[in-house]
């Protein structure tokens, strides 16, 4: 078996070591002896997205995402043909809001987005940042598992009519909002960083058996010793729900 | 009446932690509370030099004063990086007289870099040294960006003299702003440890005046080196003093300065350093003097002896500092064990993903990894995934973890903010 995955914007995008997020698939596949064919697509490129089986991108600086948010645009039909073929996404921050209807800065420029989803973003009122360790409840295709992470986003997401998660501590799509990040079944849209994936192992492997749905149906995965993941979960998610 | 109140809290507040043995920001604090335009009543020394930068300021600051003070000058500066407001107003004010009026004629202050943006306009600076912006505490800071406006703000009607490493994109496009200061800037030519590629998290990829991808010449450490926009030509200027590093020796204007260490970012502290004393006439023997006999702080580069070995112990607090750390341990070729001590306090970050901005993958000959620290299953996450090769293994508890370590040979120990007091503490009980 293979994993074909697109990195977008890894030129640009790379912010809260979410890099940590590709190396971990590219692990969790090896061990299992799935091939892993990573490639990369930056600024003024372009490439077949619909060949992919999964597409990541994370999240930047805010300037960072103004300079990309035309070149995205250019990038747009590709990626809907990408979606139509069940390409799965993981997008991070950044990312997620720009696939979005548009993001507000904090001038009241307006930056479109690919406006594949309803949802949009605005910049914080009252400067009211989400800063800090987040956990999520999610609904993953009604398997229920925890997501823990760090949040750090000026971004208010509004709008969204089938989020990832609920929010057992942290913020969420908002200032203290009652969800997370956005799943339809095939894009994950969300604010954790730390990176995501790493302590996150079962929502890794989620993600890895979902994106080889489309060549391969159904797959199990070979269970790997998780120790050193789920006791990083652990380890902050017990602090977190004592506090 | 108040001002005086709030001297006086200063002054006695200060008198009684140290006669409890401690020190800290505590009497700045309460003399701001009690004063909040206390800022603006001190009589500030001839001279305020204001020092920032996300990594090098405190040993910066050390090597500005140390040359001061060797050419006779009456000099107050905040020795232990003290830099948020309060330490700075504690130690104006503990070395003022009741009128306010400081007693030095320099003063010269390491400042936190979201201090110098908030502060800059209330006090009466005449030297503003930036030398780098990496990503650090994002937590904290906002994005490296936000800070970099910021700055940028607070210097728009700032007229007096600005030092700037030519560098760093990200600091030389301050220049661009701060159009009422006289700009003096530093840069090093390529050397051995420069590079033409860096695979080192970046920050600055684009033209700040106008947007544009940013090209390099040579890299000498993450972002940090020759850059040109090709677009607009920013980037494009002489810069006042140029170093050029051969070995040991740094040359500057014909001038051979003696290094104790050639890591380059010290190299970069020691040109700010050649040129802020340039501007402030000293005299090249005294520079040479303090360059060459620096040494820099505890758990900075420093060596313990444990147990007959020696092991070198290291502050840890974001990826370019982290990066540069790695590369000294990675010319070590012998079978090498790590102790990496990470915590998630205030002042180390609460975020942790700052790791996986690091390039562990560059470490070669590990033999064993030690995780420990308040985060200690992430950091051992991090090595997992990163593919060396070797033993990873976890003791949460520090000292159980240090008790572990220097059971071995060829030993390295890194440490964040709040985990290295007592890391170093436990490491000299081996002594």
């Amino acid at each position: 078996m293979e994993l074909n995955i697109l990195w977008l914007y890894h030129d640009v995008m790379d912010l809260y070591g979410d890099r940590g997020n590709i190396q971990t698939l590219k692990y969790r596949c090896e061990k299992r002896n799935i091939q892993f064919n990573l490639e990369t697509c930056g600024l003024n490129e372009h490439t077949d997205y619909k060949q992919f089986d999964l597409i990541f991108m994370g999240g930047g600086a805010d300037k960072e995402q103004k300079i990309l948010a035309n070149d995205l645009i250019s990038k747009k039909q590709g990626l809907q043909d990408a979606l139509q073929q069940g390409t799965i996404f993981l997008l991070i921050c950044g990312g997620y809001q720009l696939f979005g209807q548009y993001y507000t800065d904090a001038n009241g420029n307006k930056i479109p987005g690919l406006a594949f989803y309803d949802y949009y973003t605005t910049a914080p009122q009252n400067k009211k940042r989400c800063v800090g360790n987040v956990l999520i409840q999610a609904n993953l295709d009604d398997e229920i598992i925890e997501i823990c992470g760090f949040e750090n986003h000026g971004g208010q997401t509004e709008n969204v009519k089938t989020p990832l998660g609920k929010v057992i501590v942290g913020h969420g799509n908002q200032y203290k909002h009652q969800f997370e990040g956005f799943y339809n079944g095939q894009v994950i849209g969300t604010y954790i960083h730390g990176p995501l994936l790493p302590k996150n192992a079962k929502l890794s492997d989620f993600i890895i058996k979902k994106a080889l749905t489309r060549r391969y149906g159904k797959v199990t995965l070979i269970p790997l010793d998780d120790t050193f993941e789920n006791n990083a979960f652990k380890m902050i998610t017990e602090r977190m729900k004592k506090t | 009446m108040r001002t005086f109140l709030a001297y006086l809290v200063c002054k006695i507040s200060q008198k009684i932690l140290k006669l409890l043995g401690r020190g800290g920001s505590l009497p700045g604090e309460l003399a701001l509370k009690i004063q909040p335009k206390i800022l603006e009543k001190i009589q500030y020394p001839k001279e305020v030099i204001l020092i920032t930068a996300t990594n090098g300021k405190t040993s910066t600051t050390n090597l500005i004063a140390q040359t001061l003070l060797k050419a006779s000058k009456k000099v107050i500066y905040n020795s232990k990086g003290d830099n948020m407001i309060f330490g700075i107003l504690t130690l104006l004010i503990t070395n003022s007289n009741m009128a306010l009026e400081v007693n030095a004629d320099i003063a010269v202050l390491e400042i936190d870099e979201l201090t110098l943006a908030k502060y800059l306009p209330r006090i009466p600076a005449t030297k503003v040294m930036i030398n780098n912006f990496f990503r650090d505490q994002l937590d904290r800071s906002g994005e490296m960006e936000a800070v970099v406006t910021k700055i940028e703000d607070s210097l728009l009607h700032y007229k007096n003299t600005l030092i700037l490493n030519q560098d760093d994109p990200n600091v030389l496009r301050i220049k661009e702003k701060a159009t009422q200061a006289t700009v003096f800037t530093y840069s090093l030519n390529e050397n051995i440890e420069s590079s033409k590629i860096s695979h080192e998290a970046s920050e600055g990829k684009f033209c700040p005046v106008c947007h544009h991808k940013i090209k390099y010449e040579y890299y000498q450490y993450s972002h940090i080196g020759k850059f040109k926009c090709e677009n607009c030509g920013f980037g494009n200027c002489q810069p006042y003093k140029t170093g050029q590093l051969i070995n040991n020796q740094l040359i500057v204007d014909n001038n051979t300065y003696q290094l104790n260490n050639n890591n380059l970012y010290h190299v970069y502290n020691c040109l700010a350093v050649i040129t802020i004393a340039d501007l402030l006439n000293i005299d090249f023997n005294i520079v040479f003097n303090t360059i060459k006999s620096f040494k820099i702080e505890l758990g900075r580069n420093e060596i313990i002896t444990v147990k007959g070995k020696p092991c070198l112990l290291n502050l840890v607090k974001n990826p370019t500092g982290c990066n540069e750390i790695l590369k000294m341990i990675s010319k070590d070729h012998n079978q090498k064990v790590i102790l990496f001590v990470l915590n998630d306090n205030e002042q180390d970050s609460r975020d942790v993903s700052w790791i996986w901005d690091v390039d562990f993958e560059k470490l070669n000959n590990i033999k064993k990894i030690i995780c420990s620290g308040k985060r200690a299953y992430e950091i051992a996450l991090r090595f997992k995934y990163s593919a060396i090769q070797t033993e990873i293994i976890v003791i949460e508890n520090y000292e159980d973890a240090i008790k572990t370590f220097v059971e071995h040979d060829t030993l390295y120990a890194l440490a964040t903010y709040t985990a290295l007091p007592n890391v170093r503490k436990e490491l000299l009980r081996w002594n």
